[in-house]
């Protein structure tokens, strides 16, 4: 069959490339306009934002070439509320402000903006920016609490409301805003930065519409999701029809209530047709461990993503893919349950119970767990100044079928992030840092490793503060895949090198009281291994531990490679490699 | 005396020789092996002597190559304990966002040879642990052992106080003089360790390259008579000496390009342009440039790759994967693509018969009847319009349109990319495109130059005389320039200006010792001052222009001169009077050259055309006359459509767009009224 027979548009082909292209373009000049532009370092540096043009129904037709993989489940959410709530109502220079995980979103710091795009009196589609506030008010700076039981504690909640009526802005949300938060003139610069990103977005759709008309670019949109719908349903009809399992689960739902809660998922593979359905899932988490539909349906649509990069980013590439999690489950939490701990916990989990299952379903495509996003908030005073400083972690992503996991990146969630460096750290809040370094023997054992994590330690120098984190797998490890075994366990530790003063604060700690000189230490794991560290090339393990990657007691241990002098000694991995072999296949029976 | 300008690309050698106004250009092959040999293979086929040359400028990829081929110095780093994976871990962002299989390039230096030395310089400069310089020099004779032959020296916050950086570089001098070491803060006196480590890195990789190369050729040129200083194109658009690129090779980076982007200002100030984009069409990419107000916008950072930084005041050039041998292919899904996989000199495109199976840009110019059907480089290269035909026709096929339709099609698409990242420059900086000239140059710019402009509505388009020379041509036509960059971090309120002018006289001492060195007299020595500035709050500075000198007045201004600049670059900007830290101060010292101007083309009648071809555009075949560039003399006039060939490239004058020969022979393109 040729591509003739087989169009999924009415344009010419040239058109429909040309199109698809000035629609991404579009993005990427959003995101400019934004970025450049805010007062926050998490979006200045840091580039935790993400832009998107939607369709009249608000389905996601095009993203930027840089932005976080989360915003992409929230926004086409909140978008088709938009649509829904308030229909007809939409007016030329609307603008829509939300942060609501329930209605479509990931926490209340992600707060985007939306503005409908008009042909004539139609909406003819949306443009839309998220960016990470790095404070929106509630119990602690930062408005990350992992042990809040209500969503009240973690800072005001905003359902899609106007914030700018037909280009009139709408003084009583913007104040309601303001009297809500830290710094609020800061965030008051960033939403500026962030109306002004949308309207550059909604001036360039209204600039290809004068050039193609309505009529061409709407069946663009149309085509440019249909196009990745037909990409990926070929990528699913490939794998084997089945029932695929898997589960994955938090350390504990906070440091009062210290049990695990577990997220399971059955994949039902049919034809071109996917469903993840978490319906074994626990509960809700008397805690902010707690994830809602629309930030489970975002992990579930990029790890698939993540497996599939060919396909371009949009709304096709979900069409396929069904989401079952039923109202009250840690998947799909509802009011008042917390939620800032989402990110940092159940989403992760989502995406390791989905890799799981994928595993069994494309094995050449299957990679070992990564390591859990951690996000730690600093909230002091010092020089007669309030501060709230960021710091996310970067760790190791899993070992692949032909080869190791990199190390020392931004988590799945984090996608286009910068990481704040220490220079500026150090010239913006009295830290300092003594380390920041990859860790050695942190990276999953396998035939192909998982990459290295991360270890770093600062101290308070002025003033106080209060710490607190969000973070998880120190119970639960990124796991390996086909015998390949874990990553090191993710930690938070104060004062780790003086014995009198160190405490294991856990990556669940909340508003731990910090004095000058004291001491934290983050450690990020590595991804797990694939396959078993027996078989990898015991070349490979000396070049590892020629580079410090690994130590050759590590390497024994894990590997059963035995390192004199830096290079192998073949006898003695003879001998080790048989004897560590021996005892796994005891083990088994 | 002549002058000599000299850019070495991977396929070909550009020689542009400025003897009393005339100005002589000529192509050979490029000498991978002996890049001097080509040089003087190519002045002797023109009869130029070095022994009568006082200027000779050259333009370089050789630093560039080395990063992207790994062909480097074996290349250590010290750091500071505690941050030896700095340059591996880099700002963490991957490079795909959903792709489990992506990985980082890797490190220009493994983690074997990052060593740490035990000390600490604090945020505010203070030294808070000192080195211990034997341990540095032990942990380097290690590095040297294993074959390391050039080092880096990168420490955290060595931006604020670069004492310990120059202490580590002293001894190590003393104890091994023969090493090259590269110190972060020489390179790079900015905040941001990942980026300012990188460039220590880059510069200490490429250094012993760069520095072979240009020594060597430095004494073919002395051996055969040149009695000079070798001048070398930096990023910055300014000459420097051989000397001083190898102190700092990472000024070299961006030679080419850069020169392309001079010589263009050049002859667009000619015709009175000062407002323009430049671009630059290539065989596998196209470079686009802004200029403003007759300056090239400048950019303090460059990814070679991803993850492997540069930061040094350079030309902003932003290259996109279009070019001449750039593939058209169609995805699994049936969509149409073009690039960025592009068939490059070998095989080429389809046309040139080398083994080209693939369409590319070149085959469909051929398809549309803009170019010649049978020869390129003036008759130079034969080409084959049958297997352009063929590829074009078959992906046509799969398309549903015929041969002409896909080949306009492939052209459409390639202009839509090209015009989105020349969007992209204007957007960023505030400026409105239809308000520019297009110049376009490099051997496939003028092909595609009206289709360009009108997709982004700018109405006149400058086609210089000779576009596929540009790059040599801006060899000859700029001055020396050398930049030096302090970080200040001090609030406008929290310092006067007698301060700040204390600071800028060090950087502008600094300048005229360099211009001193390389012989420069008083009288042609000029400073520019400017300012990275930022309201406090915000992690992003902006370059502010300061003028020759920094007084009161200026620092009264200080909140004024950002908000301008801000409301020029974002569109918005704070109310009011807002405190504002000024993060860094520069200076531009620049050496001025005597620039030789442009000999007006020679008085011809009007030009008739040589033949006829037709052309396919609109969606229709037009019989458009075919006209040689030399024909044309001063005040010629023609009228779309029209295609007007030379040896180095080719231009399509499409309908409704009429041409004028300017004074110095360029071709000033301006839509009609009528598409």
């Amino acid at each position: 069959m040729s591509a003739t027979d087989d169009r999924i548009t009415t344009l010419d082909p040239v058109t429909f490339a040309v199109l698809g292209g000035s629609l991404r373009a579009l993005v990427n000049e959003m995101n400019l306009t934004m970025f450049r532009s805010a007062h926050s370092p998490v979006i200045t540096e840091g580039r935790d934002i993400g832009g998107a043009v939607f369709d009249a129904n608000g389905r996601l037709v095009a993203q930027g070439d840089w932005d976080l993989a989360v915003f992409v489940g929230m926004l086409e959410f909140s978008v088709r509320h938009i649509r829904e709530r308030y229909g007809d109502e939409l007016e030329p220079g609307d603008v829509f402000i939300m942060n609501d995980p329930f209605v479509g979103g990931t926490h209340f710091n992600d707060v985007g903006v939306v503005r409908p795009v008009f042909d004539g009196e139609d909406v003819a589609g949306f443009v839309g920016i998220v960016g990470h506030w790095p404070d929106v008010g509630g119990q602690e700076p930062g408005s990350f609490v992992a042990n809040a039981r209500e969503h009240f504690q973690e800072g005001l909640r905003i359902p899609p409301v106007r914030l700018i009526t037909a280009g009139r802005p709408e003084v009583a949300v913007y104040e309601l805003i303001r009297a809500n938060m830290r710094l609020a003139e800061d965030r008051m610069a960033d939403l500026r930065a962030q109306v002004g990103a949308i309207a550059v977005g909604a001036q360039r759709l209204d600039g290809l519409a004068e050039k193609y008309g309505w009529a061409t670019v709407t069946e663009g949109m149309r085509a440019t999701i249909a196009h990745s719908e037909r990409l990926i349903r070929a990528e699913i009809a490939c794998m084997p029809d089945g029932v695929y399992e898997g589960e994955d689960s938090i350390d504990m739902q906070s440091l009062d209530h210290p049990e695990p809660r577990t997220v399971r998922v059955r994949m039902v593979k049919d034809g071109e047709h996917l469903t993840f359905d978490f319906s074994a899932s626990d509960g809700e988490a008397r805690s902010a461990s707690n994830s809602t539909l629309s930030a489970t349906s975002s992990a579930v649509f990029v790890t698939v993503k993540s497996l599939f990069p060919a396909v371009p980013m949009n709304h096709g590439c979900f069409a396929p893919i069904e989401v079952v999690a039923p109202r009250g489950t840690i998947v799909n939490a509802q009011p008042p349950a917390a939620i800032s701990s989402m990110a940092a916990t159940v989403y992760e989990k989502v995406i390791g119970s989905c890799l799981q299952a994928l595993a069994g379903a494309v094995p050449e495509r299957a990679v070992g767990c990564p390591y859990n996003l951690i996000n730690l908030t600093i909230g002091g005073h010092a020089d007669d100044e309030d501060y709230v400083a960021y710091l996310y972690s970067e760790g190791g992503f899993g070992g692949r079928a032909t080869k190791d996991g990199p190390a020392g990146l931004v988590s799945l969630f984090g996608g286009g992030a910068k990481i704040t460096p220490v220079e500026v750290m150090e010239r913006r809040y009295p830290l300092r840092f003594d380390e920041w370094s990859l860790w050695p023997d942190s990276g999953g054992p396998g035939r192909f490793r998982g990459g290295i994590g991360s270890r770093k330690t600062f101290r308070l120098t002025d003033g106080t503060a209060r710490l607190s984190c969000l973070g998880d797998r120190e119970r639960f490890p990124p796991f390996g895949v086909f015998g390949g075994e874990s990553g090191a366990a993710h930690g938070l530790i104060l004062n780790d090198d003086d014995p009198q003063a160190r405490r294991d604060l856990t990556l669940k700690a909340v508003g731990v009281e910090l004095s000058p000189g004291d001491a934290i230490t983050i450690l990020a794991g590595g991804g797990g291994g694939y396959g078993s560290p027996l078989e990898r090339d015991a070349q490979a393990v000396a070049a590892d531990v020629r580079q410090g990657y690994i130590t050759p007691e590590h390497a024994a241990d894990r590997y059963g490679v035995v390192i004199s002098d830096e290079q192998v000694d073949e006898a003695a991995t003879l001998r080790l490699r048989g004897q560590m072999a021996d005892q796994a296949r005891e083990a088994r029976s | 005396m002549n002058r000599i300008g000299v850019d070495i690309g991977g396929t070909h050698t550009d020689i542009v020789v400025i003897d009393d106004g005339n100005v002589v250009l000529h192509k050979v092959p490029s000498n991978n092996a002996a890049p001097a040999e080509a040089v003087h293979r190519g002045l002797a086929e023109i009869g130029v002597r070095l022994g009568d040359t006082d200027v000779f400028a050259h333009g370089t990829t050789v630093a560039t190559n080395a990063v992207i081929q790994r062909a480097g110095a074996q290349t250590g780093l010290l750091t500071t304990a505690g941050f030896r994976d700095v340059l591996q871990i880099r700002r963490t962002t991957r490079g795909e966002l959903y792709d489990f299989q992506w990985d980082p390039p890797a490190e220009l230096v493994p983690r074997r040879w990052r060593r740490e030395v035990d000390e600490r310089t604090s945020a505010d400069g203070e030294v808070l642990r000192h080195v211990d310089l034997e341990s540095a020099v032990q942990a380097v004779e290690a590095l040297c052992s294993e074959g390391v032959e050039s080092v880096a020296v990168a420490l955290i916050n060595s931006y604020r106080n670069p004492q310990t950086e120059r202490a580590v570089r002293e001894r190590l001098a003393e104890a091994l003089p023969d090493l090259p070491v590269y110190l972060s803060s020489d390179l790079l006196p900015a905040w941001r360790e990942f980026e300012r480590t990188s460039t220590a890195v880059v510069g200490a990789y490429v250094g012993p390259v760069l520095n072979t190369y240009l020594r060597r050729l430095e004494q073919a040129l002395v051996e055969a008579g040149y009695g000079y200083d070798l001048m070398v194109m930096q990023s910055n658009g300014g000459l420097g000496t051989a000397a001083s690129a190898i102190a700092n090779p990472v000024s070299t980076l961006m030679s080419g390009p850069a020169a392309g982007v001079i010589a263009q200002v050049a002859v667009a100030g000619a015709a009175g342009i000062t407002d323009l984009v430049g671009m630059d069409v290539g065989g596998t990419s196209t470079d686009v440039s802004l200029v403003l107000g007759g300056m090239p916008q400048m950019r303090g950072e460059y990814d070679i790759e991803f993850g492997t930084v540069v930061g040094f005041p350079m030309i902003d050039i932003h290259s996109i994967g279009a070019g001449g041998g750039t593939v058209a292919w169609l995805d699994d899904g049936a969509m149409l693509h073009s690039g960025p996989r592009s068939a490059g000199a070998q095989p080429g495109p389809a046309c040139y018969q080398r083994g080209g199976t693939e369409p590319t840009l070149t085959d469909a110019h051929v398809v549309a009847g803009r170019l010649n059907p049978d020869a390129l480089l003036g008759g130079a290269m034969l080409i084959s319009a049958q297997a352009a035909a063929a590829v074009v026709r078959a992906l046509g096929d799969r398309c549903g349109l015929t041969p002409e339709a896909m080949a306009a099609g492939v052209i459409t698409l390639t202009v839509s990319n090209i015009a989105a990242a020349t969007r992209q420059i204007t957007v960023e900086r505030g400026v409105n495109p239809r308000e520019l000239t297009l110049v376009a140059y490099g051997g496939g710019g003028p092909t595609l130059a009206c289709d360009v402009a009108s997709e982004l509505e700018i109405p006149a388009v400058l086609i210089p005389p000779h576009p596929g020379l540009t790059s040599a041509t801006g060899l000859l036509l700029t001055d020396l320039r050398h930049d030096f960059v302090r970080t200040f971090l001090r609030t406008s309120d929290d310092c006067d200006a007698t301060e700040v002018a204390a600071a800028f006289a060090e950087l502008v001492a600094l300048g005229d010792a360099e211009l001193e060195r390389e012989g420069i007299e008083p009288g042609r020595r000029a400073f520019e001052l400017a300012a990275d500035l930022r309201y406090v709050g915000q992690t992003h500075e902006l370059t502010v222009t300061v003028g020759t000198e920094y007084t009161d007045g200026t620092h009264a201004r200080a909140s004024e001169l950002l908000r301008v600049e801000h409301l020029a670059q974002y569109g918005h900007a704070p109310d009011g009077p807002q405190l504002v830290e000024l993060v860094s101060l520069r200076v531009a010292a620049f050496g001025r050259m005597v620039r030789p101007g442009f000999a007006p083309p020679p008085a011809r009648p009007a030009p008739v055309p040589v033949g006829t071809r037709r052309l396919y555009t609109n969606g229709a075949w037009h019989e458009a006359p075919v006209y040689r560039r030399g024909d044309f003399g001063a005040g010629a006039h023609i009228t779309g459509p029209a295609i007007v060939e030379q040896l180095d490239t080719t231009t399509v004058l499409l309908p409704g767009w009429s041409a004028t020969v300017d004074d110095i022979g360029s071709l000033l393109l301006r839509a009609g009224q009528l598409a």
